[in-house]
C-alpha cells in the first residue's frame, strides 16, 4: 500500500443505478447460488462496476458492470504464484475494460460490487480492497448486495465508502488507538452510505411493459412473497453470525484495556526512572563524573496492542454487528406488522383473549 | 427436429441487449448501423434452452461485406467461461424485425464457434433470438421477441437441403428469485417521470402489497355482487371454483385457534429479537462514546 498517495475528498452525494447494472448483479449472485458454488469457496461473489461521475451534479452514474474470477486456493510452494495470479486478474479486468470500449459502453471503473449475507461482511480485506479502489480514484464505491433480504421480497444494495479519515488513516495503514482517537474516528464515522435511486431508459421501460405482458411471467410476478412468515430460519442466522461478531469485538475491547494500562503502567515506570536517572546525574555532576545517558532507559520497549491492526477489528466488528442488528431490526419488525395484518383479517368474534403474555409453548 | 424446445430467457439477456442497442456506433458509411448482434450464453436442458447472459460484439454490415470480429467472441466466451464455469454459449440474437439471407451467414459462423466450444460430439441445438427494437415489423408499439432454430430443408429425393428454414420456438421468461424481485423494483421505473426507481423501506412495500390486496379483493366481491344480481353477468364456474378454493384454504389455515398459536408464539419471539438487535446497537454506540472520550 502506497503511502505516498493524495486522499482527495469525494464530492458525489448520491449515486445513479441503471437498471442494468441491478439486473446483473443480481443475476450473478443467484446464479452462483443455485450452482451451489458459494458454499465451497469461502469467497464472496464479486466484480468490478464501470460507469460515470458527474462532478457538477455531485453523481456517480454506475451504468455497467462485469463478474471478477473468484480467488482460487493459491499453493504455497510457488512464492511467485500469487504475483503471477495477480498480474493475470490485472490482466483480465483490462481486456474486458477495453471490449467495453470497443462496444461503446463506460469502461471508467468507479467501484466494485460484492455479495454478502444480511448485508454485513465487513472485513479487513474489503477494507483493503476498498483503499486501493478509492486511492484509483476518489469517487469510487463498493456496493453490498444481500441476497437473503432480497429472497424475502425487498432488493437490498446499500452503497459505502470509507470517509477522508478512515482513508488516511487505511493509507498510513496505522490503527493503533492514539491515531485512531486522534482522527476521532468511530464505527459510525468509518463508513459512509449513500442514497442509491435506480434509473430505467424509456426503451428499457418498453421492455419491463413487453415483458409484464409475458405469459409466464404474470403468476409468479403476483407472488404474495412479501408476506411470508417463514423466516425465522434466516433470523436464527443472523443472530447467530452476531453472536460471533460480539464475542470477536470482546476480544478486541479485552486486549484494548489490556494495552491502555499496559501503557500506563510503562510510561509511570519510564517517569520514575527518569527522575532517578536526573538525581544520580546531578549527584554525579556534582561529584565531577560523566553523567550516565538516559538511552537506555528510552530504550526500553512501549506495550503494544495485541492485535494484528491495532483498533481495526474493533471498529469493523461494531459495524458488522450494526448491519446485522439493522437487517434482524428490519425483518422483526416487519414480520410483526404481518402478524397484525393476519390477525385482522381473521373474524374478531372467534378469537380469544387479547392477552399476549400467555404462551401456548411449553415452558420447560 | 427439436422444434418442441422452449428458449426460457432470463430478463438481464433482454437488458444487455436493449442496452447495446443504444449503445451502437454510428457507422462511417451513410447508414447508421441499424442492428446489433451478439452471442448468448446459457446451457442445455431436457426440453428447453436456458439462456443466462449474452455480450454483443462489434460487426459490420455495409455494402456488401458482413464482418464479425471473431477474436472478440472467443476472447469474451473464454473470459465470461472463467467467471461462470457452467455457461457455454448456446445461440446468437440480432436487434431486428425479420430473419434475412444475411442471418444465413452468421448462423453458419455461430455454428462454427459453438461446435468448436461445445464438448459434445454431435453439434447441439443453435438458438437465434430476434428482438425487434425499431417498431418497425408487423406490431408496432410492441417489441416483440421471437427465437429460432435452424433446420436444412429441401426437396425430398434431391441431392443435398437446398436452403434452410428458421422454426420458431416458444419463448418464456425465466427468473432466479432473486431476479423477480429486482424485476419489480425496476417496473416501479415505469410510474415515475424522471424514470426513476428507489429502494423501498419494508414497510412502505407491505403498504403497496396490502393495497394490491384490497384492490383484487374488491373486484371479485364486485364481480360476485353482479353475478348474483340475476345473472346480470354469466358466472363462470372455473371461477366459482377458484373463489371455493380460496375460502376453504382461508378457512383452514386462519382457523381461530391456529392463528392464535401463531400469533402468540411468534410474535414474542419477533419481540424478543427486536429488544435484542436494538440493545446491541445501543450498546455499540455507548461503548463507542466511552473509547472516544
Amino acid at each position: 500500500m502506497a503511502s505516498a498517495v493524495t486522499i482527495t475528498a469525494p464530492s458525489v452525494k448520491h449515486i445513479l443505478l441503471d437498471s442494468l447494472v441491478v439486473m446483473k448483479i443480481v443475476k450473478h449472485v443467484d446464479s452462483e447460488l443455485q450452482a451451489g458454488i458459494s458454499e465451497v469457496s469461502g469467497d464472496a461473489c464479486a466484480g468490478v462496476l464501470t460507469g460515470l461521475v458527474f462532478l457538477e451534479d455531485s453523481r456517480l452514474e454506475i451504468t455497467n458492470c462485469f463478474p471478477t474470477v473468484r480467488n482460487e486456493p493459491v499453493l504455497d510452494d510457488d512464492a511467485n504464484a500469487a504475483q503471477v495470479y495477480e498480474e493475470q486478474k490485472q490482466q483480465e479486468m483490462l481486456d474486458m475494460l477495453r471490449k467495453f470500449r470497443t462496444m461503446n459502453i463506460d469502461y471508467e471503473i468507479v467501484g466494485f460490487y460484492q455479495s454478502h449475507q444480511f448485508g454485513a461482511g465487513f472485513t479487513h480485506d474489503l477494507v483493503e480492497s476498498m483503499f486501493d479502489y478509492q486511492a484509483m480514484g476518489p469517487e469510487n464505491v463498493v456496493l453490498i448486495y444481500d441476497p437473503i433480504k432480497t429472497r424475502q421480497g425487498q432488493l437490498s444494495l446499500r452503497a459505502w465508502r470509507l470517509s477522508t479519515s478512515a482513508l488516511d488513516l487505511a493509507s498510513k495503514n496505522d490503527w493503533s488507538p492514539e491515531l485512531v482517537k486522534a482522527a476521532g474516528l468511530t464505527y459510525e464515522n468509518m463508513f459512509e452510505e449513500l442514497p442509491i435511486i435506480i434509473k430505467s431508459s424509456y426503451l428499457n421501460n418498453v421492455l419491463m411493459s413487453e415483458l409484464a405482458l409475458a405469459k409466464s411471467y404474470s403468476p409468479e410476478k403476483f407472488s404474495t412473497r412479501n408476506f411470508d412468515l417463514g423466516s425465522k430460519k434466516s433470523l436464527e442466522k443472523s443472530v447467530r453470525a452476531m453472536m460471533g461478531n460480539v464475542d470477536e469485538l470482546n476480544k478486541s475491547i479485552q486486549s484494548l484495556t489490556k494495552y491502555t494500562m499496559d501503557k500506563q503502567r510503562h510510561d509511570n515506570m519510564v517517569f520514575s526512572m527518569t527522575q532517578k536517572r536526573q538525581q544520580e546525574n546531578e549527584a554525579r555532576i556534582a561529584r565531577g563524573d560523566p553523567p550516565v545517558p538516559l538511552d537506555d532507559i528510552r530504550k526500553l520497549k512501549a506495550p503494544q496492542l495485541q492485535t494484528r491492526n491495532g483498533l481495526l477489528d474493533e471498529l469493523l466488528a461494531s459495524f458488522d454487528t450494526n448491519a446485522l442488528a439493522d437487517f434482524s431490526k428490519t425483518v422483526t419488525g416487519e414480520n410483526i406488522t404481518k402478524l397484525f395484518i393476519a390477525e385482522s383479517v381473521a373474524d374478531e368474534k372467534v378469537m380469544g383473549t387479547k392477552d399476549r403474555t400467555l404462551s401456548s409453548v411449553s415452558t420447560r | 427436429m427439436a422444434s418442441n424446445l422452449t428458449v426460457n430467457v432470463h430478463p438481464g439477456v433482454y437488458m444487455n441487449v436493449v442496452d447495446t442497442h443504444m449503445r451502437r456506433s454510428k457507422n462511417s458509411s451513410s447508414k447508421g448501423q441499424e442492428k446489433c448482434m451478439g452471442t448468448l450464453m446459457g446451457y442445455y436442458e431436457k426440453g428447453s434452452i436456458q439462456v443466462t447472459n449474452c455480450f454483443a460484439i462489434p460487426f459490420n454490415e455495409s455494402n456488401e461485406d458482413l464482418e464479425i470480429d471473431d477474436q472478440f467472441n472467443q476472447q469474451m466466451i473464454s473470459a465470461l467461461k472463467k467467471t461462470s464455469p457452467n455457461e457455454q454459449p448456446v445461440g446468437w440474437f440480432l436487434t431486428t424485425s425479420d430473419i434475412t439471407s444475411s442471418c444465413l451467414i452468421y448462423h453458419d459462423y455461430y455454428v462454427r464457434v459453438i461446435t468448436e466450444a461445445s464438448a459434445r460430439r454431435e453439434s447441439p441445438p443453435i438458438v437465434v433470438l430476434t428482438i425487434d427494437t425499431t417498431f418497425s415489423g408487423d406490431m408496432p408499439k410492441r417489441m416483440p421477441v421471437r427465437a429460432y432454430l435452424r433446420s436444412k430443408a429441401g426437396i425430398p429425393g434431391a441431392a443435398g437441403p437446398h436452403c434452410a428454414i428458421f422454426n420458431p420456438l416458444r419463448v418464456e421468461l425465466a427468473t432466479f428469485p432473486g431476479e423477480l424481485v429486482a424485476m419489480q423494483t425496476i417496473e416501479k421505473a415505469l410510474d415515475s417521470r424522471r424514470r426513476e426507481a428507489t429502494l423501498e423501506s419494508g414497510l412502505e412495500q407491505l403498504e403497496t402489497s396490502t393495497g394490491q390486496m384490497i384492490e383484487w379483493l374488491e373486484r371479485m366481491l364486485h364481480y360476485v355482487e353482479d353475478v348474483n344480481k340475476n345473472g346480470e353477468k354469466p358466472g363462470d364456474a372455473q371461477i366459482g371454483r377458484q373463489l371455493m378454493d380460496i375460502v376453504t384454504s382461508s378457512t383452514n389455515s386462519m382457523a381461530p385457534e391456529k392463528l392464535d398459536t401463531l400469533v402468540k408464539n411468534t410474535l414474542r419471539d419477533y419481540v424478543m429479537v427486536s429488544y435484542l438487535a436494538k440493545l446491541t446497537q445501543t450498546q455499540l454506540q455507548v461503548h463507542e462514546r466511552l473509547v472516544s472520550a
